[in-house]
């Protein structure tokens, strides 16, 4: 039987084979990303016809975007928004609370000059709790189907994302 | 965004420094409003427009919210100013 391209209106949760929710087991999403590579990786249609290799390798990419977006909270929070029709468009964060933007600002400035890898430590710690806190509050603004304050949780997911790879770089040897 | 002006006694603006975290339209234009605001009297600043900072820096529809933060900020700046003008009464806490 000869591989079929992939279904274009079939969602990431679905071909994840997850419920679509923000709580997703990701145990069980790594797992079925494996099952699907097996099945459908191009290193497996090696001696298959061009149709097939391209079509195989149109379904790894699905699979490996199913799995990304899946995989972090912020993307899927930011997907599972999109799914429900709901969108974050550029600019919209400039509705902002002040404390937020200055306690952002604050550690933009810190990090800017911490220079001791303890001190780039203790970022990350900070960073990584406060992720932490912003995905259970999403968690729970899901489950109550509150877009609104999704939307708002996310964007300050997103500030906290870009402060996560500043950290990264900084960690960088030189 | 954060911009930080000097005013002398004459009410002009006589230096301007600015620190933004974000995408390079917004650097570019805290940037450029921290030039124009230099030199300019408290009440010429208050008439520079983000639609001038997004034409003369030719920015994607996509990013013209970033001049209008950096207007934002020039107007706060100001405003704070005037506010620390004004003889002690009760000093209001800014946030």
């Amino acid at each position: 039987r000869a591989l079929q391209p992939p279904d274009p209106t079939r969602d990431h949760f679905s071909l994840m084979d997850c419920k679509r929710s923000f709580n997703v087991d990701t145990a069980k999403l790594q797992h079925r990303y494996q099952q699907l590579q097996r099945l459908v990786h191009p290193d497996f249609f090696g001696q298959r016809s061009q149709t097939e290799k391209d079509f195989s390798e149109k379904h790894s990419t699905l699979v490996n975007d199913a799995y990304k977006t899946l995989l972090a909270p912020l993307s899927r929070g930011l997907y599972l928004l999109k799914l429900h029709g709901v969108e974050i468009p550029e600019g919209t964060d400039y509705k902002m609370d002040n404390q937020f933007l200055m306690e952002i600002m604050d550690i933009n400035e810190k990090l800017a000059e911490a220079q001791s890898e303890a001190a780039i430590n203790e970022f990350e710690s900070v960073v990584r709790a406060k992720q932490e806190e912003l995905t259970d509050d999403l968690s729970r603004a899901f489950e109550q189907d509150d877009f609104e304050k999704a939307k708002e949780i996310l964007t300050k997911m997103r500030y906290f994302s870009n402060i996560e790879e500043k950290i990264k770089l900084k960690m960088i040897p030189l | 965004m954060k911009l930080q002006i000097q005013v002398d006694e004459k009410g002009k603006i006589v230096d301007a420094r600015f620190k933004t975290f974000g995408c390079g339209s917004a650097i570019a234009s805290s940037s450029l409003a921290t030039e124009w605001v230099k030199g300019k009297t408290v009440e010429e600043a208050l008439t520079i427009k983000n639609t001038d900072i997004a034409k003369e820096l030719s920015l994607p529809p996509v990013k013209l919210h970033c001049s209008m933060l950096a207007e934002d900020a020039i107007k706060a700046a100001l405003a704070d100013y005037k506010l620390k003008q004004e003889p002690k009464k009760g000093e209001a806490e800014k946030k």
